[in-house]
C-alpha cells in the first residue's frame, strides 16, 4: 500500500475518480431537484369561500333546486349534489363566468368556453355537516375568486327561484285546465240534477221527506266533482302561493352564513411540495450520482497508485507530476478551459525536463 | 534561446527524479568500496504519449546534476526520433548510422558546453529497428557509452509498439517502465513486464500524476497533498 494511503479515509483512486467527474456527479443532485421544482411549481392561488346553511324545512317548496331531493340524505348532501349537477351544466358556469365579469355576453365562443371550464376547475363545493356547505374558488387572480364565488352564490340563488316559479308556473297552468275541466264536468252535472229536480220537484220537499235513488245518485255526482273542483282550486292556490314566496322560500333554505370575501394573500404552498419533493429528487440524484461513481471507480482499470501494482511484482519508483506551464493545476481544472489549458503546454515538460541540466532545447548548440 | 521554464514546475519535476534515482539505487556507491561503474538505464513505456522520453530526458539531466557525473543520453527509438527532436539535433546522424557502420560513434555524441551530458540521436537511416537492436554492434556500442561516461541512459521504443524494445532493455543494466497515471491499464503494464521478463526491471515510474482533489480536501482526508 502506498505510504500516503496508509492513513487515507477513502482510495485515492475513488476520491480522484469523484473530483475528477465532479460536475456529472453533481449534475444529478443539481439539475433533478431544478426539474422537480420547474415541474412541480404552482402559481399563486388565491382563494375565497363560503359557508352556506341549508335545511329542508315542513311545509315550504324550495323548488327543484332545493335540498329536498333524497330523504335518506341529509341537506347538506342533497344540496351539494344539485349544486354540482348545476356545476356540470355549461350554461351555468358560463352565467357564473359573465356574472363575474371574465367574460361578457358578446365574448367569442372560444372566450365563453374557456371562462366556463375556468369557473368549473376553480369552483368546488363539499358538505361539511348535516345542514352546511362550503363553497371554496381557487384562482391565481385573488379578485376572481371572490367574484366567482359571489357569483355562484347569486346564480344559484335567482337560477333556483327562476326554476321554483317556473315549476309553479307551470302547475298553476296544470292545475287551470284542470279546474276548466273539472268545472266543466261539475257544470253538466248541475244541470242534469236541475233538469231532474224540476221534474221531480217533491224529491227536495223536506216536508214529504221522500228517497228518490236517482237524485241521490245525481246529487252525489254532483258533490263529488264539487269536491273535485275544489280540490284542483286548493292546490293551484297553493302554486300560486309557491310562485308569489319563491324568492322567500329560496332564502328560507339556502342562508349563506359566512358570505365570500375577497383574499389578501396568496394560499400557503405544502412544505411537503416546496422543500419535501426537491429534497426526494435531490437524494434521488446523489443515489445515482454515487451509482455512477461506483461504476467508473469498479471499471477504472489504469495504474494510478501503488495499490493498482499489487501482484505485478515490481516496485514503484516514484509519481512524477504532471507538468503545466499556466493555472491549469488549479480552479481552471474543473472548467471547461483546463483542456485548453492543457492544450497549449505540449511539449512544455520536455523543456521543462532538459532545464533540469540546464540544457536549453531547441537551439541545435551542443 | 533558452526555454523559458517556471521555476517552481522545474523543482517539483527535479525532486520526482531525485526520489526515482533514491529508489532505484541509481546514486548508491557500490557496497565493495571501489568506485561505482557505469550504469545504463533504459526507459520505456507501453504505448507512445506515456512520457518516457520526457522521463528519460529528465532522468539524464537530474543525474548530470545530481551527480556531476557524464551522462550520455542516447535514442533508441528509431522511430520517433524524439530526442533528436527536442534539442534541435533533428536530421543530425545518429545511432543508426553508427549501428550500420557509417560513421564513428564520436562523430554523434553531441557534447553540451557546460553540462556534462552528451546527447546521441537516433538517427536517419531507415533501417529495421530489430536487425538494429540485435546486432552485436550495440552490446560493444553500449560498452563504448558507458566507457565514456557513469551513466548511459537510453529511451528505448515503446514496448507494446516495437518488438525491439524487450531485446533493447536486456542490452540496458536496468530499465525503467514509464506508465501514464490513467490511461496505462493494468492489463497493459502486465504485457510490458511479460515482454520485459528478461530485462532487468527497475521499477515502475507514474508519470503525468495530476490530481483533481483540492490540497485541503486532500489534507482533510488524509491523502497527502
Amino acid at each position: 500500500m502506498d505510504i500516503r494511503e496508509e492513513r487515507a479515509l477513502i482510495p485515492r483512486k475513488l476520491a480522484e475518480a469523484a473530483f475528477r467527474n465532479l460536475w456529472i456527479l453533481l449534475a444529478p443532485m443539481l439539475l433533478l431537484p431544478i426539474a422537480v421544482m420547474f415541474l412541480t411549481r404552482t402559481e399563486p392561488t388565491f382563494h375565497s369561500g363560503a359557508t352556506i346553511w341549508t335545511q329542508q324545512l315542513e311545509g315550504v317548496d324550495a323548488g327543484p333546486l332545493g335540498a329536498n331531493g333524497s330523504p335518506y340524505n341529509t341537506a347538506a348532501t342533497n344540496q351539494v349534489q344539485v349544486l354540482n349537477d348545476l356545476l356540470a351544466t355549461r350554461t351555468f358556469r358560463t352565467d357564473i363566468a359573465i356574472a363575474a365579469r371574465l367574460v361578457t355576453p358578446a365574448s367569442s365562443d372560444k372566450e365563453l368556453t374557456e371562462a366556463a371550464d375556468y369557473v368549473g376547475r376553480s369552483i368546488s363545493v363539499a358538505a361539511i355537516g348535516t345542514n352546511l356547505v362550503g363553497l371554496a374558488v381557487a384562482t391565481p387572480v385573488a379578485a376572481d375568486s371572490y367574484a366567482i364565488a359571489v357569483s355562484f352564490i347569486n346564480a344559484y340563488q335567482t337560477r333556483a327561484t327562476e326554476e321554483s316559479t317556473r315549476d309553479s308556473q307551470v302547475r298553476i297552468a296544470y292545475y287551470n285546465d284542470q279546474i276548466t275541466l273539472a268545472q266543466a264536468e261539475l257544470d253538466t252535472r248541475l244541470a242534469a240534477l236541475n233538469t231532474y229536480v224540476t221534474a221531480h220537484p217533491t224529491v227536495v220537499d223536506p216536508t214529504l221527506r221522500i228517497w228518490d235513488a236517482s237524485y241521490e245518485r245525481l246529487k252525489a255526482s254532483v258533490d263529488q266533482q264539487t269536491m273535485l273542483v275544489q280540490d284542483l282550486t286548493s292546490k293551484r292556490f297553493e302554486a300560486e302561493l309557491s310562485s308569489k314566496s319563491a324568492e322567500g322560500a329560496q332564502g328560507a333554505v339556502f342562508m349563506v352564513q359566512d358570505p365570500p370575501r375577497l383574499a389578501t394573500e396568496a394560499d400557503a404552498v405544502s412544505v411537503t411540495k416546496k422543500l419535501g419533493l426537491p429534497i426526494a429528487a435531490f437524494l434521488f440524484g446523489a443515489f445515482l450520482s454515487v451509482g455512477f461513481l461506483y461504476v467508473v471507480f469498479r471499471l477504472d482499470q489504469t495504474i494510478r497508485t501503488q495499490a493498482d501494482l499489487e501482484g505485478l511484482g515490481v516496485p514503484l519508483l516514484g509519481y512524477v507530476p504532471e507538468i503545466q506551464k499556466g493555472p491549469g493545476a488549479g480552479a481552471w481544472q474543473y472548467t471547461p478551459f483546463g483542456w485548453l489549458m492543457q492544450q497549449r503546454q505540449k511539449g512544455y515538460a520536455r523543456k521543462v525536463a532538459a532545464s533540469i541540466a540546464s540544457i536549453p532545447v531547441q537551439e541545435g548548440r551542443m | 534561446m533558452a526555454a523559458r521554464v517556471n521555476p517552481r514546475v522545474q523543482a517539483e519535476l527535479q525532486e520526482a527524479i531525485r526520489e526515482i534515482h533514491l529508489i532505484a539505487g541509481l546514486g548508491d556507491p557500490r557496497a565493495d568500496g571501489l568506485p561505482m561503474r557505469s550504469f545504463s538505464v533504459g526507459v520505456t513505456s507501453a504505448g507512445y504519449g506515456d512520457g518516457k522520453t520526457t522521463i528519460a530526458m529528465a532522468l539524464a539531466s537530474g543525474l548530470a546534476q545530481d551527480f556531476g557525473k557524464e551522462v550520455v543520453l542516447a535514442d533508441l527509438d528509431f522511430k520517433t526520433h524524439s530526442v533528436g527532436r527536442e534539442y534541435g539535433l533533428e536530421g543530425k546522424e545518429g545511432l543508426s548510422e553508427v549501428l550500420l557502420g557509417q560513421v564513428p560513434l564520436r562523430a554523434v555524441t553531441h557534447h553540451h558546453r557546460d553540462t556534462p551530458i552528451s546527447i546521441i540521436t537516433a538517427g536517419n537511416t531507415r533501417a529495421d529497428s530489430t536487425r538494429l537492436a540485435n546486432s552485436d554492434r550495440l552490446i560493444s556500442l553500449i560498452e563504448s557509452l558507458k566507457a565514456q561516461s557513469s551513466y548511459v541512459v537510453f529511451d528505448l521504443p515503446a514496448t507494446l509498439h516495437s518488438m525491439s524494445a524487450p531485446v533493447l532493455a536486456q542490452r540496458c543494466d536496468g530499465v525503467i517502465v514509464v506508465v501514464r497515471d490513467g490511461k496505462t491499464r493494468r492489463a497493459e503494464l502486465d504485457r510490458v513486464l511479460h515482454l520485459l521478463r528478461d530485462a532487468n526491471v527497475l521499477g515502475v515510474v507514474v508519470n503525468r500524476q495530476k490530481s483533481s482533489i483540492p490540497e485541503w480536501i486532500q489534507r482533510g482526508l488524509g491523502l497527502g497533498a
